[in-house]
């Protein structure tokens, strides 16, 4: 059969360039943000809102700047950054191994299904207080507090992936003599990559808000500890130093999650599209 | 004339399905018969009458009720791996390109050269310029291509054909039935087929067999006695001894297919 291939001039209307479309896209978005700056320090000049309350753009810079010269905000970043991380490997390796051996194990499923369900619609942050008191101040309650959130995350969506196989595919790589090995690594994990992938974009998010939580009830570093101190002692800019970090951090870990999936699932087509 | 060797036999086959909290539904009762080594047999009959049910016993995915399914003489006990399996969705790992979905069986049967074996076969089924495409880059026609080759890839023993162009289009399962005969015709292996389309059933066979409606027995065997190579289908459909055998199948299909009404 002949197929053919796209013919080099179909006399198609010229489609606008995209990269004039994404600049465009780029400008505007950097009004927007100039905007609402602007609009929040003049509140503050004009004497609206006091600077008590919400800062200021220029005092939160000033704030960050100097933060940034004494070292501190690195200090603290990576307190949060290495505890969210930590946190985030050890609970989706694990959500992940959970959820493909309870695919495998319908007995299991059935008897634990329930108790996952009860469990994952416990609010977790509410266990954070005895969290700490088990395990103290330290990284360790962190960690453990964000692996309450993300690891059932993972596990409920690996799973939901892993038994959502189709069907034919998985009758013809019996057929083909196909192991139990080769079905879980040839055709279950790839089928579930990209229920797991959505499980990690939201166990990425997850994993900093248990760290933060945990942070903020008790630490005496990170971001969490920086933002809740500041509020302790009335100090708004540092309030929001910490949360525009914690915002830059959150959208670089995402960022790089996004880029991560666009490579293993440029199968699907959505995502090679979009 | 002598009789060779029967590849697949069906001795005596019944299926009872029990749905839960419904009664039993009898899909199919004393079904014999033989699959010549090299032949093709193709099963009609109306829907429901267990047709892709007697695919799964050959194939060992399913136990018969009562009765025995054979292979080489010997009894179907548990999943087969010397089969080819295609049916009408064309079961594509949307994750692999079309090259790795030929190579999948030969990967997992550990073939050393499974890269031209693939790249060979995609060629036969007339698609060496796309064996880097993804499933949804395909079109449905080329999808069952990937299909086709990537069963007979593997080098099944016998090959079990569940309405494997029944989701393409006209002109396309043409095309496609004709491409299944060209490379059926290089090593003959033994076809058991299943169709509702009666040409497809005899352009491709040499024994159709008319099932009843359910629960589904056979209802008559009719040897296809038309030369091989055959016609391609469109010239094959205006031929004479066609068309006989075709009102003659139809005769016998038409009561079945009515009971349905």
């Amino acid at each position: 059969m002949a197929v053919a291939s796209v013919p080099e001039d179909l006399g198609l209307a010229a489609e606008p360039d995209p990269r004039i479309r994404y600049r465009r896209v780029l400008i505007a978005r950097l009004v927007v943000v100039a905007a609402v700056l602007a609009v929040w320090q003049a509140v503050v000049a004009i004497g609206w809102v006091d600077a008590f309350w919400i800062s200021s753009p220029v005092l939160v810079v000033e704030e960050l700047w100097s933060e940034i010269a004494s070292g501190a905000l690195f200090f603290d970043v990576f307190a949060t950054v290495s505890e969210a991380l930590i946190a985030f490997v050890i609970s989706s390796a694990l959500g992940i191994v959970a959820g493909l051996l309870l695919a495998r194990s319908p007995f299991w499923d059935d008897v634990l299904a329930p108790l996952v369900l009860a469990l994952n619609s416990l609010p977790r942050i509410a266990l954070a207080p005895l969290i700490i008191l088990w395990f103290g101040i330290g990284m360790t309650a962190k960690v453990v507090t964000a692996f309450t959130l993300v690891f059932f995350i993972l596990l409920v969506n690996t799973l939901g992936g892993a038994k959502n196989v189709d069907n034919d595919i998985l009758t013809i790589a019996k057929l083909m003599g196909a192991s139990r090995r080769d079905i879980l690594w040839k055709v279950t994990l790839p089928s579930a990559l990209p229920w797991i992938f959505a499980g990690l974009n939201l166990g990425l998010t997850y994993s900093l808000l248990g760290v933060i939580v945990a942070e903020i009830l008790s630490s005496n570093q990170g971001l969490g500890f920086v933002i809740a101190s500041s509020a302790a002692t009335f100090n708004t800019a540092g309030v929001f130093a910490g949360l525009i970090t914690l915002a830059v951090v959150a959208w670089l870990a995402s960022a790089l999650m996004r880029y991560a999936e666009a490579h293993l699932l440029r199968w699907k087509p959505s995502l090679t599209s979009a | 004339m002598p009789q060779p060797p029967a590849k697949i036999r069906l001795v005596d086959v019944a299926i009872v399905f029990r749905p839960r909290d419904r009664d039993p539904v009898v899909a199919c009762r004393d079904v014999t018969f033989d699959v010549p080594e090299g032949s093709i047999v193709t099963i009609v009959g109306p829907s429901g009458c267990g047709k892709s049910t007697l695919l799964n016993i050959v194939s060992g995915l399913l136990a018969p009720s009562k009765g025995l399914a054979e292979v080489d003489g010997r009894p179907v006990d548990g999943i087969r791996h010397d089969v080819g399996y295609m049916f009408a969705r064309d079961g594509m790992m949307p994750w692999r390109t079309a090259l790795e979905n030929v190579e999948f069986g030969l990967e997992v049967r550990k073939v050393a050269n499974r890269r031209e074996i693939a790249r060979e076969w995609l060629r036969r089924v007339g698609l060496d310029k796309f064996e880097g495409h993804y499933r949804h880059e395909l079109s449905q026609g080329m999808r069952q291509r990937v299909a086709v080759a990537r069963t007979f890839a593997i080098e099944p023993n016998i090959l079990l054909m569940d309405e494997p162009f029944g989701a393409l289009d006209s002109q396309t399962r043409l095309l496609l039935q004709e491409l299944f005969l060209e490379v059926w015709e290089k090593n003959k292996r033994t076809v058991l087929f299943v169709t509702h389309d009666l040409h497809e059933a005899i352009f491709l066979s040499d024994v159709v067999i008319v099932s009843t409606n359910r629960p589904g027995r056979v209802k008559s065997m009719v040897p296809i006695t038309l030369p091989r190579p055959r016609l391609p289908p469109a010239e094959l459909a205006v031929a004479p001894e066609f068309r006989d055998i075709y009102s003659r199948i139809w005769a016998d299909l038409k009561d079945e297919v009515r009971k349905f009404d």
